[in-house]
């Protein structure tokens, strides 16, 4: 048999393997080099980028939980034309796709960081964190409501020239009909999940452990619930799924590939094992190869039938 | 920086709750500079908790042997896990990390002031500038002759060596500060201070230098995920800038003027 291929193409991008990194976890692409070998990875996505610069929430904004961890990081990023200067140039030499990962106050921010990555080199695809509070609707996530998820992708859409991926939050009732909403607002990928809002208090000080009291839990305890998202959104629209949520093995990263994601995505994974792409393009191309599938493709959605 | 399976020489108890751990890792021991730290995993391959690494500052190096070492307090469920390991083991280890202290060109004295486990970062510091020909003035503190880290190698780098426990079973019998303000004159004659302990400690100490008018530098902690900058998770207030300054990069160790401590207890 010719050796297996890992090879994807989403959404207008090719990527060498379906091993993406999940927004926030990876920086700005460099800070990991050269503990992370680029080859490993399909498309890098980058920290949650605004229009104007965020300071971020008060420490403490990290805390290990059961299998996981909580954050409330708070979107700390230097505003998009601080990226575009001193960020992406840095990150444009080496043979990558690059996915711009962009949040915002209001529906109109989203465009608006559009407008000023437009005229930029280098990028692959945007994708839009709608999991923050949205200020006008009384801090409610775009993410949650699906007429204002899609009024958000039609915005970004209607001035975007490169892909737009749209990325769910899960605290939502049913997520299918987020999902829906911005592929019918004409979202050319869609990934999934962003942290589920969790919180812990510290028994000592009586106080939520948080700088920000809620943040976002993420790692391997969220797995199943990530699965069982993937698996109802990716059988509910056509557009291309990026699969994530406590991806730590090539075993997880091909259950949510089973369960219909095109490529996936990983967070905290990188913190505890640097060598977690390698690990999972291997262990994908040797199962590959013993049972016998030459394109990773196949596999996708094959736990449907 | 890199990961490596580093071998287990030694994991042993020196004083109840606090244990030295003794790695080979030639690579890392080649890079690492004093004030400097590891991100180790604490439990076996595969297991999810604890799941992220801890961070722990080297406590001391020896190229030549290529090991490094490391002194812990056992606070929770990472660092009881990492008491289990044997000589023999391997510890997945990542490092050189952080930027570390700033050794003074000079020959001049410098003083050591640690309080509790924080002597950790400052035991290679010691030896680096008694071998370099520096005084090495050192201010250890701790609650009682139990808990009082008083390690021979720090003991043998320091020129002269001050103990202060809370409880008077050993040393001058009150806490490190109240030591300080009584060995103020060979303070004020070091051109340097390097500080790491509870945060109170050394909001003290950064004062009572700025007081006595020598430069001082103190090695910051907080809880960690990625340890290279990218997670933004390490973050802490300094004086430098509006924004907020990463644990893991920008420090561990910062110049006791611009960091921003708790005072209270
Ligand atoms: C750069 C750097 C260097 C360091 N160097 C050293 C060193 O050389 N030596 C050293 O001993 N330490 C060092 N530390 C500190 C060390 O990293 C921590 O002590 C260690 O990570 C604790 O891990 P743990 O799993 O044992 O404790 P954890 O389980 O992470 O818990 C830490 C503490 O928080 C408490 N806690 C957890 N959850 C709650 C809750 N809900 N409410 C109240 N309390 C709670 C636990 O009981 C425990 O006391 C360093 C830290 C940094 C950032
Ligand atoms: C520290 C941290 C920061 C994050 N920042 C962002 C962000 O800026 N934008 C975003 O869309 N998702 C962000 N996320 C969510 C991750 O991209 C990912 O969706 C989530 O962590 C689930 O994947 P995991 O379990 O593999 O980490 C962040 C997650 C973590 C842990
Ligand atoms: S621990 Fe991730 S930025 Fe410092």
């Amino acid at each position: 048999m010719k050796n297996p291929s890992l090879k994807v193409a989403l959404c207008g991008l090719s990527l060498r393997t379906p091993i993406m990194t999940a927004s926030g976890t990876f920086g700005y692409g460099l800070e990991y080099h050269p503990l992370v070998d680029f080859a490993d990875l399909g498309a890098v996505v980058v920290k949650g980028t605004t229009l104007e610069p965020w300071l971020g929430n008060r420490p403490p904004r990290i805390l290990e939980t059961p299998s996981g961890m909580l954050n409330a990081i708070g979107l700390e990023n230097c505003g998009v034309e601080a990226f575009i200067h001193d960020k992406l140039p840095k990150l444009t030499p080496y043979d990558l796709p690059i996915v711009v990962n962009i949040a915002g106050r209001t529906v109109d921010e989203y465009p608006q960081v559009i407008e000023h990555l437009e005229k930029a080199q280098g990028i692959a695809a945007y994708e839009l964190n709608i999991s923050c509070p949205n200020v006008r609707q009384g801090g409610m996530a775009f993410g949650t409501d699906p007429e204002t998820a899609a009024s958000v992708t039609r915005a970004a859409k209607a001035i975007a020239s490169r892909p737009v991926i749209v990325k769910l939050s899960p605290n939502v009732t049913d997520i299918t009909a987020i999902a829906q909403a911005v592929e019918a607002a004409g979202a050319d990928a869609i990934s999934l999940v962003n942290t589920f809002v969790g919180m812990a208090i510290d028994i000592h000080k009586r106080r939520p452990v948080l700088g920000n009291k809620i943040g976002g839990l993420s790692g391997p305890c969220i797995r199943p619930l990530a699965v069982r998202m993937v698996w109802q959104v990716a059988q509910a629209v056509r557009v291309p799924v990026i699969g994530m949520g406590g991806i730590d093995s090539w075993q997880s990263a091909l259950e949510f590939i089973l369960a219909g994601a095109d490529a996936v995505g990983i967070g905290t994974a990188f913190f505890v094992n640097p060598g977690i792409a390698r690990d999972i393009n291997q262990g994908l191309l040797d199962y590959m190869q013993k049972e016998g599938i030459d394109s990773i493709s196949q596999l996708v959605g094959a736990a449907w039938k | 920086m890199i990961t490596c399976q580093a071998k287990v020489i030694l994991n042993r108890e020196v004083k109840p709750g606090y244990y030295l751990l003794r790695l080979v890792s030639p690579e890392i021991a080649r890079k690492a500079l004093p004030g400097q730290f590891a991100l180790l995993r604490c439990s076996t391959k595969d297991l999810t908790d604890p799941l992220l690494r801890r961070p722990l500052s080297f406590h001391n190096v020896t190229k030549e042997q290529g090991e490094i070492s490391f002194l812990y307090q056992v606070k929770g469920k990472g660092t009881k896990e990492l008491t289990r390991f044997v000589p023999g083991d391997t510890v997945d280890t990542m490092g050189p990390l952080g930027k570390g202290f700033q050794l003074e060109p000079t020959k001049g004295p410098i003083a050591i002031i640690a309080g509790g486990v924080g002597v950790a970062p400052l035991v290679y510091l010691a030896c680096m500038a008694h071998d370099k020909g520096n005084t090495v003035y050192t201010f250890l503190g701790a609650r009682s002759t139990e808990s009082l880290l008083a390690d021979p190698d720090l003991v043998r780098a320091s020129t002269r060596f001050f103990a202060a426990t809370d409880d008077g079973t050993e040393g001058f019998c009150g806490n490190i500060i109240e030591l300080l303000h009584k060995e103020t004159n060979h303070l004020a004659t070091c051109t340097a201070a390097y500080i790491c302990g509870p945060e109170p400690v050394m909001a003290a100490a950064v004062s009572l230098c700025a007081k006595v008018g020598i430069p001082c530098q103190v090695s910051l902690e907080s809880t960690m995920a990625c340890g290279v900058g990218a997670c933004l998770g390490c973050t802490c207030r300094t004086t430098r800038s509006h924004n907020y300054s990463r644990v893991c990069t920008e420090g561990p160790v910062f110049d006791g003027r611009e960091v921003i401590l708790d005072e209270k207890p």
